[in-house]
């Protein structure tokens, strides 16, 4: 029962949004407000990012990130367009209204994704080799010590004090 | 010298021995054999640079039983004409007594010239040998017949053998020895009258008095075995003397076809002057002479201020004689009539239940109680019934109670235990003779574990017993220690401080002190190979000889792992080398090197020990066995190989629990490196971006 009040109050404690919290989402919702042309490119131009952020269930986000990045880089042009005319709300439409827009943000998004792709499949080959050497190196060092102090030292026999078999004492009349 | 030294002879053979392969090693035993016939050959051995002893040219009539005379032959400022005493294996030659004999110049002694071992070459083995100048001249009697009757005139008796012959004793005296041997059997004359250049012969060669026929010993020396004897005291050579003036002036032999127990049990019976006399009779001078000299009690014969009285002329007064204890009545033991509680002493050990049976009923308290008058005896069995509580009651009471019990009926008499007649101070003599010859040594043993020794010592009223009491004391608890170093071995050395080192490894060589045992074993090295060259009776030999330098390394010397023994030995070695700066001795530290594999096998470090076996092949060629106990003498030295042993497992432990990891993580195909490359991705995403929003923002902002 103790088990079960803690698991509520502890559900309850990650329900509750903190104040702070509270704060930035009324400010965000302002902003959004206020400057409604540039929520609508931001909302619609970014929503591969989106998409991927609630798929990627890495805890670093590092996907989400990657397209995230690229995906802006997709939106910023149509972005600061709308800036430049003052936050036109018929920009804003004509330029979501327009394919090759979408098809730029989206397509900033998709090299996003390919960038990711690529680095983790360089990257991890190159990590994989790196420790097939380090493998190696450990064989080798393994081998010297095995060569320098005896079958021993690899720790299989038990030993005594002073690092000799207890089975078979070193140096010992019968 | 006809041939080269032999040792030279041996090292050169050896070094062919040494040249490998089966044909080689049955060229080797071809050439040992050889060697050994060469050796055997040999004639002429050196002593030292001066003196060569000739083996060739025995003499005959100058040997003492088992020690044999050869002639010898002296140059530069030595004798040219010498004689050596070769002694007996297994008798122990008064090598102490030596030094006091030699400062003595006396022309009633041979003069002594030198003393040490000598390789013999038919024994094939080192012996010890006294050397003299030989002017012994003949015998005045056979040893064959050392009961006989001289028949030689009182007057030439007077000038040419007592007075010479005292002045002697007296000399012996001044000098704190005893000679041990006097009896015509070791008197030599030149040959011109009965007795005229009279001369002493040697008393060296072999354990005091163990040459002495029982004839001329006290009736109490003359019960114990002849190497039980010990020292003994002027008194004795002074009966020993009288003894011998008796069998040079009688006319007729009154013991003839009598058996030593008989002439024994006859003296105790009658008296040694009556009946080493029998029915001759003397002039007054001489009678009393006789008379002082052969007093069967001790503490009444002469003494040399009454000898020296006597040949100023003036005439003493007769001392009442003491007679022996006799009982009224005899006592039956063992089918035998006992009257004299001395003679019965000698029979209880031969019959020790009997014994135990005679003590049980109260058979001889009651004798001793009703038969005898003496009080004094009385007392003593009184006393030894008491300390009987004292005598441990397992195997082997009925003898130690015979021999307990023997004591208190005669206090003078040897200790009469199992097999043994020994005295005191004889003891230690008697044990390491018998060992050499093999004899069953266990009454000996016995004697020391037991305590009944110590109590019965405490009975006997002669002389100074605090000494030989010690030693007892130390050897009981010797020998209940079964550890090297211990038992019987070490009592050998402590009772027999002449005895030299008895270990089989040295059976060839004549070994006395530790720079001689360093000596031979580097002769027995260059020709064998030993399986140890500390044994027990090598580590009891030091203990006694040199127990400072042995001590510190008798821990490792008992060690049961044979690194430490190993070690042990060697420091010993080096230790004994350093302290008596002795040679380098390359043939011992090559034994060293051959079986120093299970101190290195103790090392981890397989460098180091690569290092110290280099190390120990240098070492060795040059025989400095200090050098090489060095190598090994720094406890660091184990500490960090241990030390480096610990962290190199450590060291494996750590690469092991790596290796495990990566394979893991290599296990894991698809996710091993991902979370990476999508950090790089993001980065790379990033940085791109960043750079295109830069570039956007400046073409739409700076130039648009």
């Amino acid at each position: 029962m103790a088990k079960k009040k803690k698991q509520k109050k502890i559900k309850g404690k990650k329900r509750k949004i903190g104040l702070k919290l509270m704060l930035f989402l009324f400010v965000l919702v302002i902003c959004m407000i206020l400057f409604l042309p540039s929520t609508f490119v931001v909302v619609i131009g970014m929503l591969p990012t989106f998409v991927i952020y609630i798929f990627d269930k890495s805890d670093s986000k590092n996907k989400s990130f990657t397209v995230g990045a690229m995906n802006f880089s997709g939106v910023f042009p149509y972005l600061i367009g709308v800036w430049k005319q003052s936050g036109s709300m018929d920009l804003a439409l004509s330029y979501l209204q327009d394919p090759v827009t979408i098809i730029v943000m989206y397509s900033a998004a998709t090299v996003g994704y390919g960038i990711d792709w690529m680095s983790r499949l360089f990257i991890s080959s190159i990590v994989k080799e790196k420790a097939k050497m380090r493998l190696k190196r450990i064989q080798t060092h393994k081998e010297d010590l095995i060569k320098r102090w005896g079958q021993k030292v690899d720790g299989t026999i038990p030993l005594d004090r002073e690092g000799f078999p207890l089975d078979k004492e070193v140096g010992t009349t019968d | 010298m006809e041939d080269a030294p032999p040792q030279k002879q041996e090292k050169s053979a050896l070094k062919k021995k040494n040249k490998g392969g089966k044909a080689g090693a049955e060229k080797a035993k071809v050439k040992k054999s050889e060697r050994a016939a060469k050796i055997s050959q040999v004639k002429k051995v050196a002593f030292n640079k001066d003196i060569d002893v000739d083996f060739s040219e025995p003499l005959d009539d100058l040997n003492k039983g088992t020690i044999k005379a050869y002639r010898a032959q002296g140059s530069n400022k030595m004798p040219s004409s010498l004689m050596a005493f070769i002694c007996d294996k297994s008798l122990t030659p008064r090598r102490q007594a030596t030094i006091k004999y030699s400062k003595i110049f006396n022309v009633s002694l041979p003069r002594f010239v030198e003393s040490g071992k000598i390789f013999v070459p038919h024994e094939k083995e080192e012996r010890f040998c006294f050397l003299y100048e030989n002017t012994f001249g003949q015998k005045l009697l056979s040893p064959q017949h050392p009961q006989a009757a001289l028949a030689f005139r009182p007057d030439d008796v007077m000038a040419n053998i007592v007075k010479p012959l005292i002045k002697t004793i007296i000399e012996l005296n001044n000098k704190d020895m005893v000679h041990g041997e006097i009896w015509p059997g070791n008197m030599f004359h030149s040959g011109i009258g009965a007795g005229e250049g009279i001369k002493l012969g040697d008393c060296l060669a072999a354990p005091a008095s163990s040459m002495l026929p029982a004839l001329y010993e006290p009736v109490e020396r003359a019960m114990a075995d002849p190497v039980a004897k010990g020292r003994g005291s002027l008194a004795d050579d002074l009966y020993s003397f009288g003894v011998s003036l008796a069998v040079m002036m009688r006319t007729s032999d009154p013991l003839a076809g009598l058996s030593e127990a008989e002439v024994i049990e006859r003296k105790i019976d009658k008296g040694s002057y009556t009946t080493l006399i029998g029915r001759d009779r003397f002039s007054g001078a001489m009678l009393e002479l006789l008379r002082g000299l052969l007093y069967d009690d001790a503490s009444q014969r002469w003494d040399l201020d009454d000898i020296e009285a006597w040949l100023d002329g003036r005439r003493l007064s007769p001392k009442q004689s003491s007679k022996r204890i006799k009982a009224a009545r005899p006592i039956i033991f063992a089918n035998k009539k006992f009257t004299r509680p001395e003679l019965l002493a000698t029979e209880l050990h031969k019959q020790p239940e009997e014994t135990a049976r005679f003590v049980e009923n109260g058979e001889l308290h009651q004798w001793v109680d009703r038969a005898i008058e003496d009080k004094g005896i009385k007392v003593r069995l009184e006393q030894v019934e008491k300390d009987l509580a004292l005598l441990d009651r397992g195997e082997g009471y009925n003898q130690r109670l015979a021999a307990f019990l023997a004591v208190g009926l005669y206090t003078d008499s040897p200790i009469f235990y199992d097999e043994i007649r020994f005295l005191p101070s004889g003891f230690g003599k008697a044990l390491t003779t018998a060992f050499r010859r093999g004899e069953n040594i266990q009454p000996y043993a016995n004697a020391m574990r037991h305590v009944f020794v110590i109590p019965a010592l405490r009975y006997k009223k002669t002389g100074n017993l605090t000494p030989i009491l010690t030693k007892f004391d130390s050897c009981r608890a010797f020998m209940q220690q079964t550890n090297i170093g211990f038992g019987i071995e070490r009592c050998m050395y402590v009772m027999d401080v002449d005895c030299p080192c008895l270990s089989p490894v040295l059976d060839k060589y004549y070994v006395s002190s530790p720079e001689e045992l360093m000596r031979a074993l580097e002769k027995v090295c260059a020709e064998d190979k030993p399986q140890s060259l500390i044994d027990r009776h090598i580590l009891a030999f030091l203990s006694v000889k040199d127990r400072k330098n042995v001590e510190p390394h008798v821990a490792e010397l008992r060690s049961k792992e044979s690194y430490k023994n190993i070690l042990g030995q060697l420091q010993t070695f080096a230790t004994i080398q350093i302290r008596a700066r002795l040679e380098n001795f390359p043939a011992i530290a090559h034994w060293f090197a051959d079986n120093l594999d299970v101190v290195f096998d103790r090392f981890h470090d397989s460098k180091r020990k690569e290092f110290l076996q280099d190390k120990v092949e240098k070492i060795k060629k040059t025989g400095d066995l200090n050098r090489l106990s060095q190598l090994f003498d720094d406890p660091l030295l184990y500490q960090s190989d241990v030390g480096n042993f610990q962290q190199a497992a450590e060291q494996f432990k750590k690469l092991d629990r790596e290796k495990e990891k990566i394979e893991s993580k290599l296990k894991d195909k698809n996710g091993y490196g991902q979370e990476l490359g999508q950090q790089t991705g993001s980065v790379v995403a990033m940085f791109v971006s960043f750079v295109i929003i830069l570039i956007t923002a400046y073409v739409t902002l700076v130039k648009g």
